[in-house]
């Protein structure tokens, strides 16, 4: 065999290498959830907020673009008890990707309801709706369907940054693998699991994600229809 | 009646003059059509009427009271709060060039969302009201279709309808058929027209020479963000006044 792997090993080290990737499951869903709901009330500031709302707002996207996560991991862990709030290794992780996950969500949500052609929001100006209305029911709901790709990629992105938890000694998949190779000194087949755990929690957000795209396309026609087709003849003209 | 009037209006993109000192009144159930060549300030004139654009002077003056401000005791001006020009914008509807209709809702929905989310009615008076205004722009069969699956002059009846919807003073349309081709150029004009036929209020602006004679009251010409002449329909076309208006109508009649 050209590739000879120790099976009875890999079955025999199963057990921790799923327990791991439940902790990491489990991080994973509550940090992409709670991503999404505060980088979708914030990016709503971000686009309707006073203005010095909207500048903090940019000043925490900023934040988390400019920072490496294994500082967000780092500050939160070590520096945040000075202040006297001190979290577990599991819920650092937890509220160090959230905020990576929510400073990214952010732009996305506003450049999704940016690219929104002008006059949808005149449109509904025009029939009397404030900007609130019409960010809500006619800018948000198309927006909503622009984002899912592009916010599917930033998610997986804070899933596998998850791997840096090891660091602060969270019990995810990246430490259990690295422990269990230093234990046994086994390579392939450890690395193989673990990424083949990593594959499979990413995949259900990747197939989340493309069912919730089918399930919103509604205007997914859009590219083929006479308004933008029109308003790239306005934007040539 | 005096409906709507526009009060030494200016309206400058950076340095550039776009409106200058406009000054315009229209009566109830006229029917005003705006002509002359493309960026003379047609357009901008009635995106400053329902404030899409903010003028940098003037006032807007629409039954009663004026647009995107008041005038407080101390005589002094006062903008609208976003929620006050939001109240006040519903008496003023708006056809777009690019018709603009709400992407992600069905046919129907388009013309409901105004009376159930601007002006909280219930959903089934909403929907109502939409099935009998896509009736009269003869688009009943189409309510459950998506903006997409219309042509264009489909859509911009849906558009009208929507305006339609939130029961507007004034009816603006800016260049309502410049997207089109003829045979839905002439749909679109006589829906307007049957519009017109029933007295609504309205200001339009078009290339559309021959439909500007049929429909139009009054007949106002622009250049350069100035109005050059404001005449009734019979008297422009017959016998314009400023060598300007003469020279235009030379190259469109």
């Amino acid at each position: 065999m050209l590739l000879a792997l120790d099976i009875q090993f890999m079955w025999q080290v199963l057990p921790k290498i799923l327990a791991a990737s439940w902790v990491t499951f489990q991080i994973s869903v509550l940090a992409v959830v709670l991503g999404i709901i505060l980088g979708l009330a914030l990016g709503m500031f971000r686009v309707l907020g006073a203005p010095p709302i909207q500048t903090l707002i940019q000043w925490f996207v900023d934040f988390v673009r400019g920072v490496p996560p294994l500082l967000h991991i780092a500050f939160i862990y070590f520096a945040l008890p000075s202040f006297h709030i001190q979290l577990n290794e599991f819920w650092t992780g937890v509220v160090a990707l959230t905020i990576i996950a929510a400073g990214y969500e952010i732009e996305i949500v506003r450049s999704a309801i940016e690219s929104i052609e002008r006059g949808q929001r005149e449109a509904a100006l025009s029939i009397g709706m404030n900007e609130r209305m019409a960010l809500f029911y006619i800018l948000l709901p198309q927006a909503g369907q622009r984002m899912i790709p592009t916010l599917t990629n930033e998610l997986a992105n804070v899933i596998k940054a998850s791997s840096l938890l090891s660091v602060i000694s969270v019990n995810e998949l990246t430490k259990v693998g690295n422990a269990l190779i230093f234990e046994h000194f086994v390579f392939a087949e450890v690395l193989i699991q673990v990424a083949v755990m990593y594959l499979i929690i990413v995949s259900l957000l990747m197939w989340l994600s493309s069912w919730l795209e089918q399930h919103f396309s509604l205007t997914q026609p859009l590219q083929n229809s006479p308004i933008s087709h029109f308003s790239e003849m306005q934007e040539i003209r | 009646m005096l409906l709507l009037s526009v009060q030494n209006l200016c309206k400058y993109y950076g340095s550039t003059p776009a409106l200058v000192n406009i000054n315009l009144d229209v009566h109830m159930g006229e029917h005003v059509v705006l002509i002359g060549s493309s960026g003379s300030g047609k357009s901008t004139l009635l995106r400053c009427i329902n404030y899409l654009e903010e003028p940098d002077d003037g006032r807007i003056w629409l039954d009663g009271q004026y647009i995107g401000g008041h005038i407080d005791q101390a005589n002094q001006w006062v903008k609208d709060q976003p929620s006050e020009l939001a109240h006040k914008r519903r008496d003023i509807g708006m056809v777009f060039q690019g018709f603009h209709l709400f992407a992600h809702l069905k046919i129907i929905d388009n013309v409901a969302i105004g009376p159930r989310r601007v002006l909280k009615k219930s959903k089934a008076t909403s929907r109502e009201l939409a099935r009998y205004l896509l009736d009269k722009v003869h688009l009943g069969k189409h309510a459950d279709k998506y903006p997409w699956q219309l042509s264009g002059g489909e859509q911009q009846r849906v558009a009208i309808a929507r305006a339609l919807a939130m029961n507007p003073k004034l009816m603006l349309f800016d260049e309502p058929t410049s997207a089109l081709d003829p045979r839905l150029t002439h749909e679109v004009f006589q829906v307007v027209q049957e519009l017109a036929n029933e007295g609504i209020t309205m200001m339009i602006v078009t290339h559309e020479i021959k439909f500007a004679q049929k429909i139009a009251d009054t007949i106002v010409f622009m250049e350069k963000g100035e109005i050059v002449e404001v005449e009734t329909v019979q008297k422009i076309f017959s016998d314009p006044q400023d060598e300007r208006t003469q020279k235009f109508l030379s190259y469109v009649l």
